[in-house]
């Protein structure tokens, strides 16, 4: 019965119901999507760093403490270190109105620098968020009617989506609002509390782009 | 895939080829040796449907860590271990999920034609298959290498990692297995 056994198990191995066609093509199929997909990664990655390296020197910019601490560690207590000229400060926000995407503007609101930036990009759906130090509060916040996001406490890097599908990772050193409308995104720092930000935006948040 | 220049490289000669990027040739290493995949994955994992997503996503594993092969062994052999590594990790991960007794209900068998001993044997085989299914792994791992796969005493030790000897005396406990299985299967259906 056992020597019965081993052929019946022989034969089976040879009838079992298994479509084994296009195995050698699925599998190639499998291993050029891969490859794609592991060369997208690595461009992908090198816009983060891109975008993080960029973010960095706009927050060394644009912050006095920045800037100092930068200074010091090249030993350079007694530089002076000029504002870009490109960013026009304005003093008026009475009349200052939001930036176009792929712009950004400083204004002085009651004696504090304020920096808005615009983007094309999304918070909802795939949104990532990562802070740095337990001290950082992140809360969901209604801007106008628009999803907006309250950054708040130590330094934080933010990660969302921007437009083309691409991961952003924004280091921001100060409190921080982020909302978006349609597929823009609007980021307001340099005000203390989330309340004055608020009020800041007001109807500028609708205004700005329509959805 | 397979161009007459592939068909005469041995194993050894495809899988350098293959390390080089050479996509063909790693293509004609999974045809050769597909069927004896299949079967390694349809006894391991006790389902002839699972078998061919199990052997892809095995032979996708085995062209990211074509530099691990050492050179002990065959290189169908090192392939087959990474197929029945598969299998096993796809039991495990599906008893989590499901009853125990529901695992090894699909070894399915292709319709021979209907003619009488064609029937008698299809029905036969239907049984040692439905045996085998409810037999513990460790016992259909082996059998499924010596006999449904068709591999040496030596390839399914390789497979299996597991001295020769081991797999001698696992066989000889599992073939016993299968027939107290069988018999029991025939006495509870009255045949």
């Amino acid at each position: 019965m056992i020597n019965n056994l081993e052929m019946r198990l022989a034969d089976i191995g040879g009838k079992f119901d298994i479509d084994d066609s296009g195995l050698v093509e699925s599998i190639d199929a499998r291993l050029n999507r891969q490859s794609l997909s592991s060369r997208r990664s690595g461009r992908r990655l090198l816009q983060i760093a891109a975008v993080a390296v960029l973010i960095v020197v706009m927050t060394i910019a644009f912050h006095p403490d920045s800037r100092r601490a930068v200074a010091n560690w090249f030993g350079l207590t007694q530089v002076r270190i000029e504002r870009d000229a490109d960013l026009d400060l304005l003093s008026t926000p009475v009349t200052f109105e939001l930036p176009g995407p792929g712009e950004s503007q400083i204004i002085e609101v009651n004696g504090r620098q304020i920096m808005v930036s615009t983007i094309y990009g999304r918070l909802g759906g795939s949104i990532m968020q990562k802070t740095l130090g337990s001290s950082t509060s992140i809360i969901e916040v209604d801007v106008a009617g628009h999803l907006g996001l309250w950054i708040s406490g130590a330094p934080h890097e933010v990660m969302y989506e921007a437009s083309d599908g691409h991961v952003v990772v924004e280091q921001v050193a100060g409190n921080t609002l982020l909302w978006e409308v349609g597929d823009v995104l609007y980021r307001l720092e340099g005000f203390e509390n989330l309340a004055d930000a608020l009020e800041f935006v007001g109807t500028r948040a609708s205004d700005a782009v329509s959805d | 895939m397979g161009s007459p220049d592939l068909a005469e490289c041995d194993d050894l000669a495809l899988l350098a080829r293959a390390r080089k990027d050479d996509r063909p040739a790693f293509g004609e290493l999974v045809r050769r040796h597909q069927h004896s995949a299949l079967r390694v994955a349809a006894v391991i994992s006790g389902s002839t449907e699972e078998a061919k997503d199990i052997v892809q996503d095995a032979f996708v594993n085995i062209h990211r860590k074509l530099d691990s092969y050492r050179g002990t062994g065959s290189v169908r052999s090192w392939m087959l271990r990474v197929v029945a590594n598969h299998a096993k990790n796809h039991v495990r991960s599906r008893i989590r999920r499901i009853r125990r007794e529901d695992q090894h209900a699909g070894l399915l068998l292709r319709v021979d034609d209907g003619t009488e001993p064609m029937a008698v044997q299809r029905s036969e085989n239907l049984a040692v298959a439905e045996a085998l299914g409810r037999l513990p792994l460790h016992d259909r791992e082996v059998l499924g290498c010596r006999f449904v796969a068709e591999l040496s005493e030596a390839e399914t030790a390789e497979v299996l990692a597991v001295a020769i000897g081991t797999v001698k005396s696992r066989t000889s406990r599992a073939l016993a297995k299968l027939q107290r299985e069988f018999e029991r299967a025939e006495f509870t259906e009255g045949r």
